[in-house]
């Protein structure tokens, strides 16, 4: 019986390590990971989550404070990959942690309470995007944010004219190529790429087997790099 | 189709199920994803192969101009998304018990007897009853 080619690594990463732990990123001897762009986000370490939301649950606003505090980047890194918007992304991040509050004696402690909060968040940009898409604004283009970003492209145009016209430039295509890829494999490729987000976490996000985010983000990758190929970006 | 064919047939869809499961690896090989002794045979192909290198450079190049692309411009400060959730977190808490709830049962009869109740009066003042 064929299985996934992830399947492996996750059980024997299972067998030694426990079923919650953080995936293990740049591993001494793989030659390519200290230099792949990944980002850094400090987060909760996972031993504390049950004490956290014990002290929560007892009417402890500080420790609520820390929860928040310590995944608010992450949680706004994920909104903004899914909406492209800061202040979607701010509103998004705001309503996930008012919902956080409200349903964390829900909480089990055997679950990880970084991708319990992200699955929120994510849930959230996932309604807002398709709010904002249905939205005559977002249709013609007029929606607030945008006259900010085009704002600020115009004053680093007005710096360094040639270079901010093609990385913007660059980056329209790449956002446009990312667009064009299936449902799956975006949402897969999006959640991927933080530090603090492995297979296995996207996995719990996204509510598919560990196997299928390692097919997805190859398989988004591989289609990116044949179209970004072919239009001349790589 | 012969028994060749099937034969044939089967074994270029092992190839093509083995290629495809090489190729994951390199993703989950860049992703640093994979268990010690699956990293070790795809950094030993990654030594020799130069494909395998040329892979993994473009599949690292996406990862570049994907992250450019999608990264925020700037992530605003935790405080003022904090204070507001901490103003939310003033109401209590929800409670895990919950609320006694009428059972629909109990809501059907009630709603049954009146009914019949309000029919037995009306029959009654038109002398039916």
């Amino acid at each position: 019986m064929w299985s996934p080619p992830c399947s492996n690594f996750l059980e024997n990463h299972q067998r030694s390590t426990g079923p919650e732990s953080v995936s293990i990123h740049h591993m001494p001897g793989n030659p390519t990971a200290t230099t792949t762009p990944r980002l850094r986000i400090q987060t909760a370490e996972r031993a504390s989550d049950a004490q956290f939301v014990e002290r929560v649950l007892a009417g402890d606003q500080t420790a609520f404070g820390e929860i928040l505090r310590q995944y608010h980047g992450l949680c706004y890194h994920v909104a903004y990959k899914v909406l492209r918007n800061a202040s979607d992304a701010e509103e998004v991040v705001q309503d996930a942690f008012i919902k956080v509050h409200g349903a964390l004696p829900e909480f089990r402690s055997e679950a990880s309470l970084k991708t319990w909060i992200l699955r929120i968040v994510w849930r959230l940009s996932l309604n807002l995007q398709r709010d904002r898409s249905r939205s005559s604004w977002a249709r013609l283009g007029l929606d607030g944010d945008r006259e900010l970003e085009v704002e600020t492209a115009q004053s680093r145009l007005a710096e360094h004219p040639d270079k901010a016209y093609q990385a913007q430039d660059t980056r329209e295509k790449v956002l446009e190529a990312i667009d064009r890829l299936p449902e799956p494999l975006r949402q897969a490729l999006v959640l991927h790429g933080f530090d603090e987000l492995g297979y296995d976490d996207v996995a719990r996000i996204l509510q598919v087997p560990v196997g299928t985010v390692c097919s997805r983000i190859h398989s988004a990758r591989r289609k990116l790099a044949e179209d970004l190929h072919r239009r001349g970006l790589m | 189709m012969s028994c060749f064919d099937r034969v044939r047939d089967l074994l270029r869809f092992k190839i093509l199920r083995r290629h495809l499961a090489a190729e994951e690896h390199i993703s989950a090989f860049i992703d640093g994803e994979l268990a010690e002794d699956e990293r070790e045979q795809v950094a030993a192909q990654f030594a020799l192969d130069p494909s395998v290198q040329q892979r993994v450079r473009d599949l690292r190049a996406v990862d570049a101009l994907v992250h450019q692309a999608l990264e925020p411009p700037s992530v605003p400060k935790a405080d003022a998304c904090i204070q507001g959730a901490l103003a939310a977190d003033e109401s209590p808490l929800p409670s895990t018990q919950q609320k006694p709830r009428v059972p629909t049962a109990v809501i059907a009869s009630v709603g049954l007897i009146v009914t019949a109740g309000v029919a037995f009066v009306g029959l009654r003042r038109r002398g039916l009853v």
